[in-house]
């Protein structure tokens, strides 16, 4: 039941993108790209986070969602925390895009195999949901975030061919919607007032994400904390002996606070371009 | 711009650690940048804009810490920083480098003291410190390396070696690894078998092997 809902969205919402492609002095819709294709299905899904709490996933070998750590900690969710009001408390958050926002010391990119495992569970949506609730506007028609997120929440990993529909057609190139570079057109979901997270790609998963399993492609962190933590040295031997990829990078220079970013980019630039 | 709290959380051993600034507006208070940015005099460059709601809740989310006690004036060309012992640091980028160099120079030659002494827990700590304030100097890696080595732990030495792989050729990394190697091993040349013996065996035994080292 739950699925047919995500499905029905996933098949509006793309309807609707095509409606608004092909309006009268519209952008028009682009022909199928190979390359959007490709990169739209293969590109990992980014989770970063505080160097406290990565070592602490890496200890655990989970992602675990607020909810769950909070359970574990034996104290309540904040009640009013953006993520409660939404109804995802339960969810770890990640972004089928490289690492964003605020983090700047360490992350876990996932293989997109983790949607298909998770696609009775888990969701997408074609925005940040928190952005939804705090930054960005969202349209009259909707009384709340939460309704408009009930109908713009699709199903993993088939939003990807959401994602293609937009990388290939409102980005000047798709490659833009992985480097950051804002789209060309803004699409017909009607948000207004964000940055990056009015486009870039949520995925929530229920509940953990396993971090030793095949679905996880590349660890990065700032050399100093690799070598000074047990826990996340114990991951870095891990992924050694099971050929995942582990970059272990400066710490920030003088001025420069964007090198997880960078790392991340130039890493699937290796892998996907 | 003020600075009201920095996007980071760490736990004292993940310290000394030079931390990215949370910036405010002052002509809008409800203006927040955070990184990932760089900083260029007094801009903030490609950074993300959140209201003070958004970011309240990244703190409740662990995700960045706020000053209990309000903001401090931005300055350009400074950079912050949290001490071992948790204190915060905002000083001028030249000071700062200065200060964390030195502490990593200081914690190398303690590791090395504690090394030569046999106290591999405490010469990993401070190995662990000397990288922390400065993680382009490659004597802590190649000191951990001497230390799992010398523990058996083949993997962990290797590991090293991966991480130490930008800094320096691998060669006089393997180098650097055999002096710290012979440093622990001219005090203590085979502690594994003092477990079987004596107390009385072990004390009579070090002194006299450590003095023809």
């Amino acid at each position: 039941m739950r699925r047919q809902r995500l499905e029905s969205n996933l098949s509006e919402q793309c309807q609707r993108l095509r409606e608004y492609l092909s309006e009268p002095g519209g952008p028009g819709v682009a022909t199928t790209s190979t390359r959007a294709q490709s990169l739209s299905q293969q590109l990992t899904v980014s989770h970063s986070t505080t160097p406290r709490l990565f070592a602490k996933a890496c200890e655990e070998s989970n992602l675990f969602s607020a909810m769950l750590l909070a359970e574990r900690a034996g104290r309540s969710v904040v009640s009013d925390a953006v993520d409660v009001r939404m109804g995802t408390a339960n969810c770890v958050f990640l972004y089928a895009a490289p690492f964003r926002y605020p983090n700047t010391a360490c992350g876990f990119l996932f293989s997109p195999s983790l949607e298909e495992e998770r696609r009775d569970d888990g969701a997408a949506s074609p925005f940040d949901t928190g952005g939804l609730a705090k930054h960005v506007g969202f349209p009259a028609g909707y009384g709340t975030p939460i309704e408009f997120l009930g109908r713009h929440e699709f199903p993993l990993p088939d939003h990807r061919e959401y994602l293609q529909l937009t990388m290939e057609n409102l980005f000047s190139k798709p490659e833009d919607y992985i480097e950051g570079t804002a789209p060309r057109h803004a699409g017909c979901l009607g948000l207004a007032g964000g940055d990056a997270r009015m486009w870039t790609h949520e995925v929530r998963v229920p509940d953990r994400v396993p971090l030793r399993g095949r679905h996880l492609r590349a660890v990065f962190a700032h050399r100093a904390l690799v070598v000074s933590n047990q826990h996340i040295q114990d991951l870095f031997l891990w992924c050694a002996n099971e050929s995942v990829d582990r970059i272990a990078f400066d710490g920030p220079g003088d001025d420069d606070f964007e090198m997880l970013q960078s790392e991340c980019l130039s890493y699937l630039k290796r892998k996907l371009y | 711009m003020e600075i009201i709290g920095y996007a980071d959380d760490r736990d004292a051993t993940m310290l000394p650690a030079v931390v990215p600034p949370v910036f405010r507006l002052k002509a809008d208070s409800d203006v927040v940048l955070l990184p990932p940015y760089s900083l260029h005099f007094d801009a903030v460059v490609r950074a993300t804009a959140v209201t003070m709601e958004e970011a309240e809740h990244l703190r409740l989310m662990e995700q960045i810490t706020l000053f209990p006690a309000g903001g401090q004036p931005a300055e350009p060309g400074h950079q912050m920083w949290l001490h071992r012992d948790g204190r915060r640091v905002y000083q001028p980028v030249h000071e700062a480098r200065r200060t964390l160099d030195q502490l990593s120079a200081e914690a190398i030659e303690r590791a090395i003291l504690q090394l030569a002494k046999g106290q591999l827990d405490l010469a990993e700590d401070s190995a662990s410190e000397a990288i922390l304030s400065n993680d382009r100097r490659v004597e802590p890696l190649a000191i951990k390396a001497a230390i799992r080595r010398r523990r058996g732990l083949a993997a962990e030495a290797r590991l090293m070696g991966e991480i130490a792989r930008p800094l320096i050729e691998s060669g006089a990394f393997v180098n650097l690894v055999n002096y710290y190697t012979r440093l622990i091993t001219a005090i203590e040349p085979v502690r594994p078998v003092l477990k079987s013996l004596s107390p009385m065996d072990a004390i009579a035994t070090i002194p006299a092997r450590a003095a023809r080292a």
